[in-house]
């Protein structure tokens, strides 16, 4: 089963942050003045919370620091690159890509929905490699946008 | 190695929970395709109870010809074998029937150490559901040396008995809840009644009308089940047959439906008075002041001694039915028959020969149809131009006026004679006597025994199930930051559709559930950046013990879903288990027969009272 993947609402590619944490916040920063956010200060703590948890990390390369939160009245999704790669726990020490994603409390599978799209995309070895070597932000995410064209 | 590379060689932990997701998808395909839901697996025990209760009903069988060969010395029939006898040993017969029971009962109380004496028909209509195995096989065993040793009285109680202790006992070691297991007991009455009389939509039938009071599919479906398969266990292993083969009837002339009809009325309060007779001698007995053995002796010297002028009072009466059926009985010597009849039966079940009164009652209904027939007959042959006719009729009035259940009545009788052509006549004359007996005794031999037996346990008395009792407890659950591979191991290992999620304290937080996750079994890749928090429906509905029924089943309609969780109160949300929809069901199926059966003693109290002044 094919899923659509939205369009990332914030892209990065020079995530620079040294600890999970930095990097997580370098992502959420744009997303705190935004519209999109109805209460920043409540996304973040869900954000930690759910990090606290369990491990954020798909595999070696990717994480997907994640909330359901009250904070937000759609799916938001924000992309970014470490060029270097960055310690995510102690199984996923190089972690390269990172997608930030923030659903409605509500909705219980969209973020299984969005994680299964993120997955397929980056299950090409092709879309990935050029994902880490993407010269631009807009690159980056036009890449996600449209499978066919990438 | 560059990370493109890393990516590609899994380490062992996400191998292993790709796996698991792997194994879920299976699962959920063959729980899709091939794995039972609920009422299928409701059928399939109410199948086994109906094999369990062929069987027994077939090793109840070997036993009684094994004994009554030890008693008579002879294979036959129990008429044919009477018939053979020194009078001196008609006599004496019954009589050691009676001894040997009356012992084995005795012995039996040490055995049971005054345990309950709870029959099939208290467990489903007024108990738990629990069935006593000891006291169940005490019983049938007593009733095992009246009958073989000829007493007049049915074979069909114990055998009906000792498949429902069968069922009860399959039930409770699937720990079914309350409703459940009497559901299943009732499975197990059905099968007993079906193989005794080969008769599967009569057995199904007379459960659901008399004991448990409705024909719902939710009840009905497993009596159904349990029935057929018992028949066919019997047919199959016993090369049973139609139980009465009568020469085929018609309506020869439309004019006969009058005699019918009055045939219908005459049953009807006739058989008001052979009940009335029994509990008659019930009490003279009780009043004697005899020790249960010498009771039960004494009742069976009685018998014997009519037996020595008529040893066709021997025995449930079957042989003789057949031989009025066939018009092979004369009327005066049927209208004597009948009579000493009518005194063996009461001699035997006023003694307390335990066994049943089923049999007896269509004898005494051929008998009642057969005279009446006759009479008419000849001031009127058009009006009763076959006597024969008018028997079995008579006995399908009999049975429905003096059990109170016209409908099990009729269809019972069909089975049994397989004759559909006296189906018009047979269903007025069940009806008509059906309401002649009604007006007459105001409630059925089971009504009233299960009334009696209930002001002597108030216990018993008409307990009202809550949803407490059909509470399920330890459901699996997880924890939210349960990883997704252990979600997946709970779907696999137990067939749920929501895992209750829970916090600490086992307080609720809401489910997984299986529908939300079952779109991404095909990408196991995903798995590792799942938790059960991420996936959680919070807003699941769920519900306190003290919940009335009607909301609990208002929950399961807004919702499609087979359980609800049961937590301790909605402050603190402990879950306790949980219930399912189909044991709320049949719940409630019960609870409705119940609020009918208390309405109509109620207004029977009334009417006594009313007059009594």
């Amino acid at each position: 089963m094919a899923f659509t993947l939205p369009p990332l609402d914030f892209t990065t590619v020079s995530l620079t942050g040294s600890t999970m944490e930095a990097v997580v916040r370098e992502l959420f920063d744009p997303l705190r003045n935004s519209s999109l956010v109805l209460d920043s200060k409540q996304a973040w703590v869900d954000l930690v919370a759910r990090q606290a948890a369990g491990s954020v990390a798909l595999d070696e390369t990717v994480a997907v620091p994640h909330a359901r939160t009250g904070a937000v009245k759609r799916l938001v999704i924000a992309g970014g690159r470490h060029v270097n790669g960055v310690p995510f726990d102690e199984k996923h020490q190089s972690v390269r890509l990172v997608f930030l994603i923030l659903t409605p409390k509500e909705r219980a599978a969209e973020y299984l929905r969005v994680l299964a799209a993120l997955a397929s995309r980056l299950r090409d070895p092709a879309t990935r490699s050029r994902l880490l070597t993407a010269g631009t932000s807009d690159e980056f995410a036009r890449l996600l946008e449209d499978r066919a064209a990438a | 190695m560059n990370g493109l590379d890393r990516l590609h060689s899994a380490p062992p932990v996400a191998a292993l929970t790709k796996g698991v997701v792997r194994l879920l998808r299976i699962r959920v395909w063959l729980a899709e395709h091939i794995s039972p839901s609920e009422w299928q697996i409701t059928l399939f025990w109410a199948g086994l109870v109906g094999f369990l209760g062929g069987l027994s009903a077939i090793a109840f069988r070997e036993g009684l010809d094994g004994l009554h060969w030890l008693l008579t010395g002879s294979p036959g029939g129990m008429v044919e074998s009477f018939g053979h006898m020194p009078n001196w040993r008609r006599l004496v017969t019954p009589a050691a029937g009676g001894l040997l029971a009356g012992v084995v009962l005795l012995l039996g109380r040490r055995i049971t150490k005054g345990g309950s004496t709870t029959d099939y028909m208290e467990a489903i209509a007024l108990g738990d559901g629990r069935v006593p195995f000891r006291t169940s096989i005490v019983k049938s065993t007593a009733a095992l040396c009246a009958i073989a040793s000829g007493g007049s009285i049915g074979r069909e109680g114990p055998m009906v008995q000792l498949s429902s202790v069968l069922a009860s006992l399959t039930g409770r070691w699937r720990r079914l809840p309350v409703p459940s297991l009497r559901l299943l007991v009732g499975c197990g009455a059905a099968a007993g009644i079906a193989s005794a009389y080969n008769a599967p939509i009569g057995g199904a039938f007379f459960v659901a009308e008399i004991v448990l009071g409705s024909i719902a599919m939710e009840s009905l479906g497993p009596l159904v089940v349990a029935a057929v398969i018992a028949t066919l266990t019997v047919r199959v292993l016993y090369h049973a047959t139609t139980l009465y083969h009568v020469p085929s009837f018609e309506l020869n002339s439309v004019w006969e439906i009058g005699p019918y009809i009055l045939l219908g009325l005459i049953a009807g309060s006739a058989a008001p008075l052979f009940m009335h007779t029994l509990r008659l001698a019930e009490k003279g007995f009780r009043s004697l002041r005899l020790p249960l053995v010498l009771q039960l002796v004494l009742g069976g010297l009685i018998v014997g001694a009519l037996a020595i002028w008529y040893p066709e009072v021997c025995g449930n009466g079957y042989s003789v039915t057949l031989a009025i059926l066939q018009g092979d009985v004369a009327w005066k010597t049927l209208l004597l028959l009948m009579t000493c009849k009518a005194f063996a039966t009461a001699a035997s079940f006023g003694s307390g020969a335990p066994g049943g009164v089923f049999t007896p009652t269509l004898f005494m209904g051929a008998s009642v149809g057969y005279l009446f027939g006759f009479g008419v007959h000849q001031v009127w042959p058009t009006g009763a131009a076959d006597p024969q006719a008018f028997a079995l009729v008579g006995m399908g009035a009999f049975l429905a006026a003096a059990s109170q259940a016209p409908v099990m009545a009729i269809i019972l009788l069909f089975e049994m004679t397989l004759s559909y052509d006296i189906i018009l006549p047979l269903m007025l004359a069940s009806t008509f006597a059906y309401f002649a007996g009604r007006s007459q005794m105001g409630e059925s031999l089971y009504a009233e025994f299960m009334r009696r037996k209930a002001e002597h346990e108030p216990e018993l008395r008409m307990p009202t199930i809550s949803l407490g009792q059909l509470l399920r407890p330890n459901p699996p659950t997880v924890a939210p930051e349960a990883t997704f591979q252990e979600v997946c191991n709970a779907f696999i290992s137990s067939r749920i559709n929501n895992l209750y999620v829970t916090g600490p304290d086992r307080r609720f937080i809401g489910v997984v559930s299986l529908h939300d996750i079952k779109p991404f079994l095909g990408q196991p890749d995903i798995a590792t950046g799942v938790l059960a928090t991420d996936i959680l429906r919070e807003e699941f509905p769920f519900i306190t013990p003290d919940t009335g029924m009607p909301e609990a089943l208002a929950a399961f309609t807004k919702h499609e879903i087979e359980r609800l969780p049961v937590v301790s109160d909605a402050e603190s949300r402990r879950l306790l288990g949980s219930i399912s929809k189909n044991d709320l069901l049949v719940a409630l199926t019960e609870a409705r027969h119940q609020a009918k059966t208390k309405a109509a003693a109620k207004t029977a109290e009334a009417d006594k009272q009313a007059n009594a002044a």
